[in-house]
């Protein structure tokens, strides 16, 4: 999954960005709704089944709720994808040219450099006195950011590999 | 204090080293400033204290010696000798295999694995090119060799030297250990690869040719005294109980003092990627030695060994070969080196030889092994040869079991300890 180059990369951050939006904007409208629904339907029970699956309310509940987590998922993923043209830069910064193992070995390598440099530096924010708080916060965050952009890039390398693999041995089975 | 995040950092330097984003020097500074601000924030170590943990005995000793043998390489020494060699054997594939093999390891001894192997391919491939020789086997066998030469002197490696030192041992002394094995060793080894490559030694029907070349024989005496003076130097050191880094560092003196080549030109040609992650690798092990963090590895040997220095002597031999398979040489070797001193025994030098053995024998069992494997294999196809990586593994992983098989019984044999 080569990075997109260019205007087709600027297009794609901006039509992923504008779906990522929408996508959150309609799971936030299923989850105010799952709020709102489902308890004027409470009392309402089906005949003969057990709880929860016998009461109306629960079962709009957990029907309105997996719309929104489906949506949000839509949107998580979509704002991934608007990452990649940036993973193409970092990974052609950082030697693209290598392959799956030793890339999954580097992202794995930098993640926990960036956990390592986190935690060695906190202890260094004491004389900051009452921002020292603060200052740990952001170091956390920033590392945790970092983190999980660089094992979505090792989870990406390992699914294209695998998936490449397994297309493969498919193809090769079916003639 | 929790000395998960010491191990951490070193086990991110082995990664960082291992998957090649960045220079073996930049991945042991990175953990190496990681750990000492762990410490320093821990309060176990000062920076001082930290700075106090570089080993400048063995650096000195490095240094010398990369000195020397740069100005030994740049008077033509080396390229004249291999050349003279090789142009004797010619005619008789076998006898080219030993002659190339032998001269391999033999340069091994004193120049880095790369620079004999490159050295030695180089001439391989000209004769490929100018005779229909097929240098492959030839290559390879090189490649095997030059991972077993130099394992028997303290100057013959970098992890050779880090062990020496640490150990106590002088010059003399760590030949009189290991050398015999080493040199045992090329018998074996060369028995193995002519049996394995005995059908693919045909003669190619041409005449074999090697390029005249120009060298000042005044430049290969000088390079041949340098060389004399300086192992001269280091067996006096040992008789004398002078630090080898001495003689190492009066040699570097003397060669580039006699030699004169431009002094800058040859410290730029040193191996500094080495020089610094040596000195940044010593911190970590420093820093992991204050927190403890490697006893629990002393303690499984212990317990492992019940006390036999026999066995603990053979599992130290099969732990740190199993390791190098998989990293670089000299992380095993300074990484072994504290759990050895923590060992309760009270005559350490099997289990010193047996991590000499065992430090220098991972290196051609498996394509990511070592460097020189991937060297040989560039170099070949470079050169239009196709080979297939794990043809290399075919002849190492059985020659690593032979090597260490030999040298179990060797140290059982050498240290009476049967």
């Amino acid at each position: 999954m080569a990075a997109p180059e260019g205007a087709s990369a600027v297009k794609l951050v901006r039509e992923r960005a504008a779906a990522a939006a929408a996508y959150l904007v309609v799971a936030l409208g299923f989850y105010l709704l799952s709020l709102i629904v489902p308890p004027l339907m409470s009392g309402v029970r089906m005949p003969g089944l057990p709880d929860p699956v016998a009461r109306l309310d629960w079962l709009l509940w957990a029907f309105l709720f997996l719309l929104a987590f489906v949506f949000t998922a839509t949107a998580i993923y979509d704002v991934l994808r608007v990452l990649d043209p940036l993973f193409g830069v970092l990974s052609r910064r950082f030697g693209s040219a290598v392959g799956p193992g030793k890339r999954i070995a580097r992202d794995l390598a930098y993640a926990l450099l960036v956990v390592l440099t986190a935690i060695a530096l906190a202890p260094f924010t004491e004389p900051l006195g009452q921002a020292a708080p603060f200052a740990r916060v952001l170091i956390g965050a920033g590392a945790l950011l970092i983190m999980t952009f660089l094992l979505y890039d090792a989870a990406k390398t390992i699914y294209a590999y695998v998936r490449e693999r397994i297309e493969e041995a498919v193809a090769k089975l079916t003639g | 204090m929790d000395p998960a995040k010491y191990l951490l950092g070193y086990a991110l330097v082995v990664l960082l080293a291992v998957s090649e984003a960045f220079p073996m020097s930049l991945s042991a500074l990175i953990g190496a400033a990681l750990l000492v601000a762990f410490g320093v924030s821990d309060g176990v170590v000062s920076f001082g204290e930290a700075l106090s943990f570089v080993d400048l005995e063995l650096l000195a000793l490095l240094v010398g010696v990369m000195i020397v043998v740069e100005v030994v390489d740049r008077c033509g020494t080396f390229r004249y000798l291999a050349l003279k060699v090789v142009r004797k054997a010619l005619r008789k594939p076998a006898l080219l295999l030993v002659a190339t093999g032998l001269l391999s390891a033999l340069t091994s001894l004193l120049l880095s694995d790369e620079a004999a192997l490159l050295l030695i391919v180089a001439i391989l491939l000209s004769l490929g090119k100018a005779g229909g020789l097929d240098p492959i086997p030839f290559a390879v066998s090189s490649a095997i060799m030059v991972n077993l030469g130099g394992t028997g002197t303290l100057v013959g490696s970098v992890p050779n030297m880090a062990i020496g030192i640490r150990a106590g041992f002088s010059f003399p002394e760590f030949a009189s250990y290991l050398l015999p094995c080493e040199f045992a060793l090329y018998g074996v080894t060369l028995a193995l690869l002519y049996a394995y490559y005995r059908g693919k030694l045909r003669p190619s029907g041409r005449e074999l040719e090697l390029e005249e070349i120009e060298v000042s024989m005044a430049g290969v005496a000088k390079g041949a005294f340098l060389l004399s003076l300086m192992l001269s130097l280091l067996i006096a050191a040992g008789i004398a109980d002078v630090p080898a880094s001495a003689a190492a560092l009066a040699s570097a003196v003397v060669a580039l003092a006699l030699s004169g080549f431009d002094t800058l030109s040859v410290f730029q040609r040193l191996d500094w990627d080495t020089v610094f992650f040596t000195a940044a690798f010593t911190v970590i092990i420093g820093v992991l030695e204050r927190v403890e963090a490697l006893n629990g590895l002393a303690l499984w040997l212990q317990e492992a060994a019940g006390g036999s220095l026999p066995l603990a002597s053979i599992i130290v031999l099969l732990v740190s070969c199993v390791a190098s398979l998989l990293l670089p040489n000299l992380i095993v070797a300074l990484s072994f080196i504290p759990v050895i001193e923590d060992l309760p025994f009270a005559n350490k030098r099997p289990l010193w030889s047996a991590l000499v053995l065992g430090a220098n024998f991972g290196g051609v069992g498996l394509p990511v092994s070592s460097f020189v494997i991937v060297m040989t294999i560039g170099a070949l196809r470079r050169e239009g040869y196709v080979i297939d990586p794990w043809s290399i593994t075919r002849v190492g992983i059985p020659m690593t079991a032979a090597w260490i098989a030999f040298s179990a019984i060797y140290l059982l044999i050498r240290f009476g300890l049967v």
